[in-house]
């Protein structure tokens, strides 16, 4: 059963709303969304037996950020050029910040959506924004998925 | 509910009907995206409008529903035990319940199977001992207000997901009570310099 506390265990994969957080917990019988703010945690359940197909396309989010963060690292090492001594220092190293930054995005690979379809709704998990991570927690489930919906459906 | 033509996998983006509704890579005819794509058993068991209708009692040994007492009953309620038919039976993850049972524990917040909110005094408390940081004036109310969600949220059902957050509350109610402090120390510091002028 699903119902006491504490018995969810983490799925890799954070996903960042405006004010919130979001990550997938992954219980006996089902997938548990957690949408976390500063004031509380709004759940969502995806019943393995209910989900009738996950989705996972790649997207150009990555690239586009690589792109923005590439050229303000160039502007910044140009801009070096051009500016005395003091302030050329100043901005290669936030050059080099910033190439930190678009060289850790490419380790973690290219950015994905994913979603869960069931009878009544068709999700985005947010939390699968990689699709390292994506094809990870989709290899977890799968299994699950499978194994709950051999079981004959109880009661109805 | 779901109707047949819902047996078809649909595109998560532009929601067009796919011919196809089987594992693999799928391009979407409309928008043109490309899809890796896990199909499970339960595409093809969709329910369909109208399939879920009690059936009728017919014979004198069998029980009927609670609630619709010539209905037939397939279940029990898992809280109060009492009979139910197809239409009554609510089903949660692997449990049953009545109409009644079902609301009674969703509005009590007793069943967590039915829980969808949680308020996090953990994080409250964080917030209003953090952020008016930047606005400190402010903290001569928000670090009380800080040290009682602090101490409120202690024994409140902690996250489903079984985090108590302890540490954050009592970071927060350590740092609130440093703040406090700094107003005394400064409330005393300028009763003091007030009483030394006179």
């Amino acid at each position: 059963m699903s119902d006491p506390d504490g018995k969810y265990d983490r799925l890799p994969g954070t996903g960042r709303g405006a004010v919130t957080i979001i990550k997938l917990w992954i219980g006996p019988d089902h997938i548990l969304q957690v949408r976390a703010s500063s004031f509380g945690e709004r759940y969502k359940r995806f019943y393995f037996r209910d989900i009738q197909a996950l989705f996972i396309c790649t997207s150009v989010r990555a690239l586009v950020t690589r792109s923005a963060f590439g050229i303000l690292a160039l502007a910044l090492v140009a801009l070096g050029f051009v500016v005395p001594s003091e302030a050329a220092i100043v901005a290669w190293v936030a050059a080099a910040l910033v190439s930190i930054v678009v060289v850790v995005d490419l380790l973690r690979g290219p950015t994905c959506q994913c979603f869960v379809a069931t009878p009544v709704q068709t999700e985005r998990l947010r939390s699968l924004g990689r699709l390292r991570t994506a094809r990870r927690v989709m290899d977890r489930i799968r299994p699950l998925i499978e194994q709950a919906q051999l079981q004959p459906q109880s009661g109805r | 509910m779901e109707r047949e033509s819902d047996k078809v996998l649909r595109c998560p983006r532009c929601k067009t009907d796919w011919n196809s509704a089987a594992s693999g890579t799928v391009d979407c005819p409309m928008c043109g995206v490309a899809y890796e794509v896990l199909v499970f058993d339960a595409l093809n068991h969709a329910p369909v409008a109208g399939s879920s209708v009690a059936e009728a009692v017919v014979a004198g040994d069998e029980a009927g529903c609670f609630y619709h007492p010539e209905k037939k009953a397939v279940v029990p309620c898992d809280v109060c035990g009492r009979f139910l038919c197809a239409l009554c039976d609510m089903e949660v993850g692997a449990k049953h319940f009545c109409p009644a049972c079902l609301e009674k524990g969703r509005t009590s917040r007793s069943l967590p199977q039915v829980v969808n909110y949680r308020t996090s005094y953990p994080d409250i408390a964080l917030t209003l001992s953090l952020v008016p940081i930047l606005f400190w004036p402010i903290t001569i109310l928000t670090a009380p207000a800080a040290i009682y969600f602090g101490i409120a949220g202690w024994n409140k059902p902690p996250s489903l997901t079984g985090q108590k957050k302890r540490l954050r509350t009592v970071f927060a109610i350590v740092f609130s009570a440093m703040q406090l402090a700094g107003w005394i120390a400064l409330i005393v510091a300028i009763f003091i310099e007030v009483f030394r002028s006179r």
